[in-house]
Order: C-alpha cells, then structure tokens, then sequence
C-alpha cells in the first residue's frame, strides 16, 4: 500500500512538475527533475512516466462539468473586459427563453451551472460561447437578424460549440494533457504543492480559448460540426432549419473579413451555406407568423 | 448446507452486488433535474444536489429512470450524471460541505471557486459581477413550454 501510494504520489507530482517546467519536457526528462525535487528515488519516477505513457487513464479523459464551468466563467469575464454587456432585461429575457428552449433539447442540457446568454452592446457581428454554458451575443449580429428563428439558428450554433465542447478542444493539446494529467492526479496526493502550476495551467487554458474566441476561430471541423448539428437542433425544436441558410447569407454580404468579429473568425460564409444546405437537405421550410410580433417588439431598441 | 449451495449463493450475491454498483450514478452538476417523464418540457419533480448518489432503475436513451436516498423516483438527462463517486469536502472558510470532484481533491487547487478566487485576486480588474448576473436568470420548464406554445412552435421529437 505504501509503495502504490508513493507510486500515485509520483504520477500527480509528474502532472504538476510538467506545468512547473514549462510545458517543453518530455515525461522521461521531467522525471529527473521530479526525483531531484521529491528526493523520490528516480527509478519510481521513471515508472511513474511510463505509466502515465502506457495507462493514460491515469488522466482525465476530459475536463469535469465543475472544471469547465469554472474555466468558462473566467473565459467570459474577460469577454466582458472587451464587450460591455447591454443592458435591457426584456430582450435578455427574450433571447434566454429562445436560448433555453434550444439548450433544453439539445444532446447535452446539463451543464454544471446551466446555460445563460446575454447581449453584449457593441456594433461588431460576433457570438461567442464559454466553456460551460456562458453564451454571448452582439446587438451587430441581432440587428442582422430578421426573424426569431435567425436568431435561434445563430444560439444553436453557439450552443453545439458547448455541447460539442469546442472550446476545451481549443486549449493547445500539450496543455490540455497536463492540466488533466495535474488534475487527474491531484487525488491522490495532497503533499505536492501544485497550485502554481495548476493556476499556470488555469490561465493558459483560459487564453487558448480567448484566443480561438477572438483571433483565431475554431477549427474548420469544428465550425461546419456546430452549424450541421445545429440544423437538426433547430428542427428538433420546431424552428425553421433554413433559417440558418438565411443568417448565414446575410453575414456573408455585410461581413468584412478585414474587421474584428464573425468574418474573421469564422470561415468563408459562402462554403458554409453550401453544407448547410447540405444539412438541411429535403426539409421544408416552417413559417410560423405567431412569433413575428414578440420579435418585432423585443429588438426594437437595439 | 452444501458447499455447492453455499457457493452459488455467494455468486448470485456477488453478481447482485456488482450490477446494484454498475447502476450508480452521482450527479455532476449543480443542480440535476428530476423530471416525472423522459422530457425536456416534463415537469421537475425535484432538484438533487451536486454529488447525490442515484440507482438507475431503468434506460430510455438519452434519458435514466432513477431512484434517490428519500426513495422518490424520476428521470434524469445523461449529461447529468456520471459514473464516478464526487467527494464532499469541507470548505475552510465557511465551514460547509462542498462537492467537488474526486479528481480534483488536491486541497482545492483543481479548478474549483478557490482557483477563481486566487485568480480574482492576483488580478482584481476581472470583475464577475455581470457573469454573476447572468447565472441568476432562470427561464423554468413551462416558461420555456408556454414561450414555445405562445411561438407556434411544434415539437418535432415530442421533447426529447
């Protein structure tokens, strides 16, 4: 039992160990520096490696709800460093209800907080969703909006990125591994002091996502992921699919790649609306007028 | 009371125990809905906390028919539930019982409320105020039933 603890002792030292090096060496260098600074003799820790090598499971295979949401929530407060929110209770409640409906539905309705979507008051056209549920709008892209069933095709986009978990995908591997390598063994010892590294991890994770957020987009595969499954949640629901052929028109004539926002981060529009159509394939079109007034009523400051 | 007997006795138990074990679930968010049916526009029958064990007593992909402590039965949205056991842990500064993951147990360092706050601190420009905000508004199942009756709006799945 003493042996298997030191054991488990040395894999959760080599997860933290990892992040204190900088995320440059290997798991057979890192053991030397784990032996030299436990005192653990570095046969174990060489065994440590090759475990942690061989048996992945020693990891996490993903983050928890509880780790992803806490990651999202600093991921959106520093949205909110960038983008102000807008702040008008009638029209966040009418894009929540829209947001929940679409979120209760989908294939992953329980995150650890819940889903939440708020209004963020700049001209740019962008959406963007946190880890966890945390899921943002512009007034630029509602404003583009002509219908309660664009906009619903623009959150369904959003929400499969939280289902999908695009943006935990998005921390650059290496990084990932280690933090749920850190995490993952992180019970079974309570004598390594990690935390720096852990909170080194913390951050980097958080500006991996920002960065695909705001720089750089998801991934191509990631992209076209969000905007098929999107359609079968827009009809799981009873909105118009092709609603999202529509939006996504409209984006593709205002949008300038040269700017901030949807173009420069997303891919060319005008591919994207060839696979949804693709998506949407022989569904018909919905045409419902019982939403137009409450539409009408709740965009009208924006 | 033959050994044979005896024996088989012990395998039935056995097997008994491990597939009561496979059945366990613990709830993995903050609050894991209960619903009377295997619907999102089902009525909540009641919320379980962060950690609760549940037995699954039957399957309707993607939905489990569950049991709690109290006995009260219900049905519960997979992405809800896990597999692993969440530990409770103390928390120092109130002095009540916190969920927190096992994985993560490592004196609260995972990424938990603490890490937030460590980060809040070394960077107190990070204002949660607003985040906070949002995670109050609370659209309930038949706020979102009625918005979507109100819309016109027809269920092609019957809610899944």
């Amino acid at each position: 039992m003493q042996v298997r603890h030191r054991y488990l002792s040395v894999l959760a030292a080599l997860g933290l160990v990892l992040g204190l090096a900088g995320c440059n060496g290997t798991l057979d260098t890192s053991a030397s520096l784990i032996a030299s600074a436990t005192g653990v003799n570095r046969d174990l820790v060489q065994s440590g490696a090759d475990v942690v090598k061989s048996r992945p499971d020693k990891a996490l295979q993903t983050f928890t709800p509880e780790q992803e949401y806490y990651l999202g929530r600093t991921v959106a407060v520093n949205l909110l460093k960038r983008y102000p929110p807008y702040d008008d209770p009638p029209l966040t409640r009418y894009i929540n209800l829209i947001g929940q409906s679409l979120a209760q539905a989908s294939d992953r309705p329980a995150t650890f907080a819940g889903y939440h979507f708020l209004v963020l008051d700049t001209e740019e056209i962008n959406a963007f969703a946190a880890p966890g549920g945390l899921i943002f709008v512009s007034r630029g892209i509602l404003r583009l909006c002509q219908s309660e069933d664009e906009i619903a095709a623009v959150l369904a986009h959003e929400i499969i990125h939280v289902q999908e978990q695009h943006g935990i995908k998005a921390i650059r591997k290496k990084y990932r591994d280690q933090a749920l390598l850190a995490l993952g063994g992180a019970a079974v010892s309570s004598q390594v002091s990690g935390g720096a590294a852990l909170r080194d991890l913390f951050n980097i994770s958080v500006a991996d996502v920002l960065t695909t957020l705001l720089e750089q987009g998801y991934s191509r595969k990631a992209e076209r992921q969000a905007d098929t499954i999107a359609v079968d949640l827009l009809t799981r629901v009873g909105y118009d699919p092709h609603a999202s052929v529509r939006i996504q028109t409209t984006l593709q004539n205002r949008a300038q790649p040269d700017q901030p926002g949807f173009a420069k981060t997303h891919p060319a529009p005008e591919n994207r609306v060839a696979e949804i159509r693709e998506a949407i394939g022989e569904r018909d079109p919905v045409s419902v007028s019982g939403r137009e007034q409450r539409f009408r009523e709740a965009l009208a400051g924006i | 009371m033959g050994v044979r007997t005896l024996g088989f006795i012990i395998c039935c138990l056995a097997i008994s125990a491990t597939g009561w074990a496979a059945g366990k679930k613990s709830v993995q968010v903050r609050k894991g809905q209960m619903r009377q049916q295997p619907s999102f526009l089902a009525q909540v029958i009641k919320d379980l906390a962060y950690g609760e064990r549940v037995e699954v007593i039957s399957k309707n992909p993607p939905w489990f028919e569950i049991k709690d402590a109290t006995g009260s039965t219900g049905w519960m949205h997979t992405s809800a539930l896990t597999s692993k056991r969440i530990k409770l842990r103390r928390d120092n500064k109130s002095g009540k019982s916190q969920a927190t993951s096992d994985e993560i147990a490592l004196a609260g360092k995972g990424f938990t409320k603490e890490m937030e706050s460590e980060i809040n601190t070394s960077n107190p420009a990070l204002d949660y105020l607003w985040v906070n905000h949002m995670e109050q508004i609370v659209i309930s199942t038949s706020e979102i039933e009625q918005f979507l009756r109100q819309g016109g709006i027809q269920l092609t799945q019957g809610g899944v």
